[in-house]
């Protein structure tokens, strides 16, 4: 008996999806609500650390609950940039090219990690940008309520 | 207001996608086109004479049939 080698493999694309429900918790969920409710971008004062956008809900530096909720703004300057010239359909956001940023927003210490989807030649450590909020209505409670931000 | 909603959300909507490219072995593929050509084809045991369908992958005792 030959071994059936002689036949070409035989291939199919297939997908494996899990849908899934991840748990926000107290200190994110508030933020999130903040984004949906209030159209507004909250963080935290925590120790040794300033004002923690996004929320964590304790310090990084020595694990203390969290103090005041303080509202930042939708501006800030760019702290770190990755841009994707060749989008992977559904691993990323977006279709066309587009920038992964971090943003440190004006009022804030840390860093929030978010998109760029034009002027991708401006996007440089230390560019200004804006958020473009989704619609009334439009906005669930998630961080793509901000749907991206702008150069400016 | 000096601070966000009181009522959290309570969590978000995500999905994990997994694409990939199946690649069916040398006795699946067979099978799969001889399925194609309205056959059904088996593995028979050399030993026992068991007919296994869709097939058997070559494993001992078995030895793949026509």
């Amino acid at each position: 008996m030959p071994h059936p080698t002689s036949e070409a493999p035989l291939r199919a694309q297939q997908v494996m999806e899990f849908p899934y429900k991840h748990s926000t918790g107290e200190t994110v969920g508030r933020f999130l609500a903040g984004l949906k409710e209030q159209k507004k971008i909250w963080g935290q004062r925590a120790a040794g650390q300033g004002v923690v956008v996004p929320p964590l809900g304790y310090s990084e530096i020595d694990g203390s609950d969290a103090g005041d909720w303080v509202e930042v703004a939708d501006t800030g300057v760019i702290t770190a940039c990755a841009i994707v010239h060749e989008p992977i359909e559904r691993l990323h956001p977006f279709a066309e090219p587009f920038a992964f940023v971090l943003v440190k927003l004006d009022g804030a210490d840390t860093a929030l990690a978010h998109v760029v989807k034009e002027n991708l030649d401006r996007v440089k450590v230390g560019a200004r940008v804006r958020a473009l909020w989704m619609d009334d209505g439009q906005r669930i409670g998630s961080i793509r309520d901000i749907a991206h931000f702008q150069v400016i | 207001m000096s601070e966000p909603p009181k009522d959290p959300v309570k969590y978000v909507d995500s999905k994990v996608y997994l694409p990939y490219d199946y690649v069916a072995g040398d006795y699946k593929a067979k099978y799969l086109r001889a399925l194609k050509d309205k056959r059904i084809l088996g593995s028979k045991c050399s030993k026992t004479g068991k007919v296994f369908v869709p097939r058997d992958v070559k494993k001992r005792p078995y030895k793949p049939a026509n």
